[in-house]
This record gives C-alpha cells, structure tokens and sequence, in this order.
C-alpha cells in the first residue's frame, strides 16, 4: 500500500513540475512576438471567487471573475452503512443485544435498537457578495433529510425507517482573500452558524409504541448551539494545473436548551484539479477529519427505569443486563467522535464562454480509506455531492 | 482503499498523454491580457515624449499583479511604469487606461473627456466596449483575441498599425 502511495504521489508532482516547467517564463513572456502571443494557449485565472465563496468543501479551485454576486446550490449524499469500534468492523450481530437469550448479557457495547442504514442528505443554497476584490460576504441555508433504518430486539420493531426533515442551521461568513503572487493566493474565512436548526425533531421508536419520542443526535437537524467556523484555504496553480490546501474547523460554544453539545470538527484537505480543456476539469481530493464526542446528554434519550425492559409484561430481565440507559449507539454520548480520511474523485464542468462563463457543475464522490470511530459507531460508506455555482 | 488510489491514478494518467501533447505556449489568462494589451500600445503611434509610458489600472489589482511583468520594459523609447488608480475617480495623465467592468458608469461619465486626449481606452470587458472603449481584449476559447473601435481610437489622433488590426477579432469602422 505504501508503494502505491508513493508512486501516486510521485507521479502527481512530476506531472505538476512538468507541466509548470512547460510554461514560458515571465523574462520571455515580456519579449513574446504578437504571433506567437495570440497562438498561445490561455489558461483561466486561478482564484476562483465563486467556488471559494460558494463551494463550501475546501475545492476552491478554477476562475477568477469579476462578479459580484455569486450563488451556488450544492446537493450532498453521506450513506453509513455498518459499524466500528475503533479500527475494527463490528457486526450488526455483535451490535445487537438479544435480551430474551439468557447468554447475551447487555454490554455498554451492545444494544436492543441498532440503526442499520443511516442515510443523510442536505441541499443547501449559498450566497455570496463582494464587498471589494478582497472580502466577501456569504449567507448559507441548509435543508436535511435524514433516514434510519433499524433492526431491534423488541417485537413489533423488529425492522423499522425513521425520517426527519427540515432546514438547518443558517451560517454566516466573511471571507477575506489574499493574493500571494500571480499564482497563489490564501483565502481566511470566519463563519458563524445559528442554532436554526431543529433539536426537537421526534418520531415513533420502540421506546414507546404509541407517542413520538425524540430522535437520536444523529436525526436532530441542528446542533442547538452558536457554533464558530474558521477555515483557511491555500491555492496555487502550475500550468494546467491548480493545487491546495485547506483547514477547516467548527468550534461549538455553551450547551443546547437539551443540555448537550456536539464535538468539535477539524477538517484538513489537500487537493489537485487539471484542466483537461477549458470546460471539462477532473480533481481529486484527500481529506483528513477528527471530530469529538458529545458533551453532556439529552435526558429524553436515555430509558428511565421502567421502561428498561424492552417488552412490557415479558419475563422479567435481570437489572444486571438491564442497567444500561442507552438503547442504542446513536443515543450514547461517548460513541461519537473519531478520525478519518477520506479520497474523493470529482469533476467539474463549465462552459467556458458567452453567458454562462461564470457557472460550472461540479461533482464528486468518494468514501473513507480509515475510519477509527469511538465506537461501536455506525460508519460512513460512501459520499457524493453534486454543486451548481452561478455569479453575475 | 485500493479503490480510491485506483481511481485517482486514473484521473491522473488520463491527463497525462494531453500535457506532454501540447506544445503551444501556455500563459495564465491575466497575464496573457497584459503582454496583449502592451503588444497593442507597441503597435499604436504615440505623440513624441519623453516622459514614461504609463498603463493605468483603474480598480484592478488582479490585472494589476499581471502588468507587473512588463513594468520596467520599454516601449516607444519610454519606460513602462504601471498605476494602479484604486478610486472611482480616474487621473487620466497616462497612455493607456484599462477599465473593469465595475468602473463602467465611471467610465460613460469620463468618456467624452478622454474621447479628446491621446489615451488608448482598454477593456476586457464586452459591455465596456459597448459603450466606447477602444480597444477590447478577450479570451475565446483557449486562445487571446482583440477587437478595435477604430474610430474612437481615429478620435482621440492615435495611429494603429495595420500590421496589428489585421489580427483583430472585429474592427469597427
């Protein structure tokens, strides 16, 4: 595995030394003939106002505009299928606990609901202003689907889908944008996301038959909390080639009105994109993400005693197996938070003329190559997202 | 895993073969504006001085950054110097003055006054040009292009070389 790292790795910055060292330097650029300038193929500008402002995932590569207003609707798929317990795949078998088998004591590692296929999806609309050539303004609007899929011991629940739906938490950003030299720039941005979101969503689960109980964590739609998002973004560009980095982070503050407050996220990508001709530009992308467990808990999640016994009026389990207050992984504060990094393929498409100079579809999708979850957690399977971005 | 170093190494190698085909020289797209727009100035006949030749760039920092390639050169016996104008308002002691789209209501306020001095207006925007700018330098497809409103550039006595219009993208008479 090594080796194929290394050699991809090699491979990518030859191809980038290559293709800068085919570029003309600047002593010869001044010299150029008219011939020779007109025949000379142009590359598009690196900094690309639109996508740093309206990208959102750290891929800010391509054009530089002199729009003002940019826009961007982007549609993201996250799909968690399984689970782990640190590095190591776990069962859903291991995952459930069958309370009626005398020989399968409840653990803090099993659990009598087990949500199978997590499925998250999110369109959000971004918009953002220019202030001046160096700030920006931006507003983004999320609206979330979520949907579980379970297995349960309990009967009657043996198989069972909750959805939950609605807008998230609104952010609002200021960027400011700095030009290194002609071909690279660093881009800091500060936002800041408002508890818009929904932490109340509730829904019908085996903890009661009859009423909507709240939801998980991972069904709520918001984190409840005033959260700070900085991030810092490198690009540069050699040739037809654009390259960069980026650091993301998401800092909560104070606890929710349900007592709790999710971890914190840091996200660091590196990432290339070439361009194969003016309109069609594939990428690829590492990222790097570390998230904590929650603080606190939500009360209405854990059972309360006498509602412990997963069947009402069945046979009697011992306190023992039952002293646990967590049904599920996805109630249990400390089984969230973890690493992983995560390889993304994408491609993005403009054209790159007339009216629609400054638009372009991208898309991308990936999944994790590591995972190690504070566990057992459900993992993620696979990503895709799909973005539209427009400025004028 | 493998997987994803697998796609990767495809997306790589897929642009490998068109890197090493291309052989026309490759410029970034500011910077290719700039050597145009200091081509054309080469090309234009200017009133005898002996003072720099300046290029004025009117609320533009990223074209800015892309002059500073020439700044220094010569042209027409003169030293090539680069303004950048960061106001609304425009000084218009120079040769030639390059107008962003965002400075165009600036610009139809100012136009009649610069129609009557020996400055070359510049563009890349369209709309700019629309609305009297001499000279219009843009990218099509992959390649630079010009287009000349030869008679405002007539108007305010400058010459261009024929040599230069008969590479322009249109001429207006």
């Amino acid at each position: 595995m090594k080796t194929i790292k290394n050699y991809l790795l090699a491979y990518l910055f030859l191809a980038m030394g290559l293709s800068a060292f085919g570029q003309t330097p600047p002593v010869d650029l001044a010299n150029m003939s008219l011939g020779d300038l007109l025949n000379a193929k142009i590359i598009r500008s690196y900094a690309d106002h639109a996508a740093f402002k309206t990208g959102g995932q750290g891929a800010p590569l391509g054009y530089l505009d002199s729009s003002r207003f940019h826009f961007s609707t982007s549609y993201v798929k996250v799909r968690f299928d399984g689970y782990m317990d640190g590095t190591d795949d776990v069962s859903i078998n291991d995952v459930l606990w069958p309370w009626y088998e005398a020989d399968s004591p409840r653990t803090d590692e099993n659990f009598p609901v087990v949500p199978t296929v997590i499925t998250q999806e999110a369109v959000q609309f971004k918009g953002a202003y220019d202030l001046s050539e160096q700030w920006s303004l931006s507003l983004s609007i999320p609206y979330i689907r979520q949907e579980t899929e379970h297995v349960s011991s309990k009967p009657g629940f043996d198989e069972f889908t909750i959805v939950s739906e609605g807008f998230g938490d609104v952010e609002l950003a200021a960027t400011w944008l700095h030009r290194l030299n002609q071909n690279s720039s660093i881009l800091v941005n500060l936002g800041f996301s408002l508890p818009t979101g929904s932490i109340d969503e509730k829904g019908r689960t085996p903890k009661d038959a009859n009423v909507d109980t709240q939801l998980p964590y991972t069904m709520q739609l918001g984190s409840g909390t005033y959260d700070i998002k900085p991030s810092i973004v490198y690009s540069g560009a050699a040739g037809d080639w654009t390259y960069g980095a980026n650091l993301n982070m998401t800092l909560r503050t104070g606890k929710n009105d349900r007592d709790y407050r999710l971890g914190n996220v840091y996200q660091a990508g590196i990432w290339t994109r070439y361009a194969l001709t003016d309109w069609i530009q594939p990428s690829f992308r590492i990222d790097g993400i570390v998230w904590g467990d929650i603080s606190g808990e939500d009360e209405d999640l854990a059972l309360t005693l006498p509602e412990q016994n997963p069947v009402p009026n069945s046979p009697p389990v011992p306190y023992s197996q039952i002293g646990l207050p967590y049904p599920a992984a996805v109630v249990k504060p400390d089984n969230f938070g973890g690493t992983k990094l995560l390889a993304l393929v994408g491609l993005r498409l403009k054209d790159p003329r007339g009216r629609l100079e400054n638009t372009f579809l991208e898309l991308e999708a990936g999944a994790p190559f590591y995972q190690d979850l504070n566990g057992p957690q459900p993992s993620e399977d696979w990503r895709f997202s799909a973005s539209f971005v427009f400025s004028f | 895993m493998k997987k994803c170093l697998f796609w990767a190494l495809c997306v790589l190698l897929s642009t490998c073969p068109i890197s090493a085909a291309n052989d026309r020289p490759v410029i970034e797209e500011n910077q290719g504006k700039a050597l145009l727009i200091y081509n054309i100035a080469k090309f234009t006949e200017w009133p005898p001085a002996t003072t720099p030749f300046v290029f004025t760039l009117w609320n533009d920092d990223a074209l800015a950054d892309a002059f500073e390639i020439i700044e220094g050169q010569e042209t027409q016996g003169r030293k090539v110097e680069i303004n950048r104008q960061n106001k609304d308002s425009i000084a218009v002691d120079c040769q030639v003055i390059v107008i962003p789209k965002q400075q165009l209501q600036q610009f139809i306020e100012v136009r009649d006054e610069l129609d009557k001095l020996p400055t070359l207006t510049v563009t890349t925007e369209p709309n700019v040009f629309e609305a009297g700018a001499m000279i219009l330098v843009e990218v099509i497809d992959d390649h630079l292009a010009f287009s000349v409103n030869l008679a405002a550039v007539k108007a305010s006595g400058l010459e261009i070389s024929g040599n230069l219009l008969r590479h322009a993208e249109v001429v207006n008479f």
